[in-house]
């Protein structure tokens, strides 16, 4: 008797030890989304808290195929700063010559219209993208104009902005490899899709898929990102994907270097900036 | 019994959640920071301790606490922001059970108390935890400055070496049991 008493004070003490830590690691799996738009809100908080940053320089090189089969190939680096709740963004030609010198220039806002401007060499002007020319290719590529807006909003755009919808949870189902999926309408924002559908990898809430749905259904664009690497506590993606069905074209980018933190210059996130942003990026 | 050594014991337990907190509102310069200065005290609560006489059975109760809260906790953090392999914290967290749980069963069984000495093992254990945590919060502050690659490794060696410090600590348990009458 003196001998089992003990035993069983262990007994229960471990066993109150290990439902204790059982529970702390349940809670520190992160949020549960049993909605949309806990899902999102679980990725903007991270995006927000450890994964933050302030400052990104990517190089990549980007592969279209058009309907035909033919090939271009180029090399650009995007500069993105992020300012508030703001995001700019600035995506620059290296090559080939022809499109050499090109700039785009993104500025997200969290509470208006995202805008947009180009600078094209050859004409030798800037100019603005309207709304209603975000529907054209973004340089002969698979994405839009405004497939580049989505990208930044998809998961950044509020629920009065964009209502969502949870699709599926297969979060915890085996071989469905840890996905929320989340729909995403038009609200106070004009999506200009009928639907954007946002593919989440659990439990690190990182996007792994974007779809863009036209409003009959048809002319669906998906956009896969993969070979998600871990820069400090960011998931970032380096191949990106993007599939035009309906038009049967298909832009890869391949990311070769991303750097977090550089210093930018003020001058090169503005209109007047795109002109001269090859020669400001290569000094 | 809160003398100076204890008080800054106590300063690095409560350092735990603030470090949380500060990797969850994102400044993980605060974070880093914080570690750092928790660090610092581990170092200097057992040097005043032993300097001024003031060694008391508290600090040898909290000391270790402290230390393991830090870590774990960290630990578990960094894994779920994909900083540390999950294997690292497995068998991590498997050593600490172990030894805990081992601690009370001799306890429990024997009425006794296995005086703790950490071995030259599980001393370099602890250095290369840290180690691997100061990386991982560094990378988070800067995250292009440091590659997670050599992060990993030291994860990796420190896992090592837990686990064979364990094994240790393990072996020097039953050992005592065997020699300790019930």
């Amino acid at each position: 008797m003196t001998r089992r008493c003990p035993v069983r004070r262990f007994r229960r003490g471990l066993a109150c030890a290990m439902a204790a830590l059982g529970l702390l690691l349940s809670r520190a799996d992160g949020a549960s989304a049993d909605t949309g738009s806990d899902a999102l809100a679980e990725t903007r908080r991270l995006d927000a808290g450890p994964r933050r940053w302030t400052s990104r320089r990517q190089q990549l090189n980007l592969s279209t195929k058009d309907s035909r089969g033919a090939r271009r190939e180029r090399e650009l680096v995007i500069l993105a700063r992020k300012e508030g709740e703001d995001e700019r963004t600035l995506t620059v030609f290296l090559s080939p010559p022809e499109v050499r010198g090109t700039a785009f220039l993104q500025i997200s806002h969290a509470d208006r219209e995202t805008e947009q401007w180009i600078f094209l060499p050859a004409l030798g002007r800037v100019r603005r993208i309207t709304s209603r020319a975000r529907d054209q290719s973004f340089v002969g590529t698979a994405f839009s104009y405004r497939d580049l807006e989505l990208l930044t909003d998809a998961v950044e755009l509020s629920e009065e902005q964009a209502p969502s919808r949870l699709l599926e949870d297969a979060g915890d189902a085996p071989g469905k490899d840890g996905r929320i999926r989340v729909e995403r309408r038009s609200g106070e924002r004009e999506l200009g899709y009928d639907k954007l559908v946002v593919d989440l990898e659990t439990p690190a809430y990182v996007v792994r898929e974007l779809r863009f749905v036209g409003a009959d259904g048809a002319g669906e664009k998906r956009l896969v990102l993969d070979d998600i690497r871990q820069i400090g506590a960011i998931p970032t993606p380096h191949r990106l994907v993007m599939n035009d069905a309906a038009k049967g074209a298909e832009t890869t980018v391949v990311v070769t270097k991303v750097v977090f933190g550089d210093e930018m210059p003020d001058d090169l996130f503005t209109e007047q900036g795109l002109e001269d942003a090859l020669d400001l990026i290569e000094n | 019994m809160l003398n100076l050594p204890n008080t800054l014991t106590l300063l690095r337990i409560a350092a735990i959640p603030a470090i949380l907190i500060a990797i969850d509102e994102g400044r993980t310069d605060l974070a880093l920071a914080l570690f750092i200065a928790a660090g610092v005290t581990d170092g200097l609560d057992g040097a005043i301790a032993r300097l001024t006489d003031s060694r008391s059975e508290l600090g040898a109760f909290l000391d270790p606490l402290a230390d393991k809260g830090l870590v774990l906790a960290l630990l578990i953090k960094l894994t779920l922001l994909g900083q540390v392999d999950g294997w690292v914290l497995t068998i991590i967290l498997t050593r600490d059970i172990v030894c805990v749980a081992g601690y009370m069963m001799l306890f429990f069984l024997t009425g006794k108390a296995i005086e703790i000495r950490p071995s030259v093992f599980g001393k370099l254990a602890t250095f290369l935890q840290l180690l691997g945590l100061c990386g991982g919060l560094f990378s988070m502050w800067h995250p292009s400055g440091l590659p997670l690659l050599p992060i990993r490794a030291v994860f990796a060696v420190a896992a090592v070496v837990t686990a064979a410090a364990g094994i240790q600590y393990v072996m020097r348990g039953l050992r005592w049991y065997q020699e300790t009458p019930a």
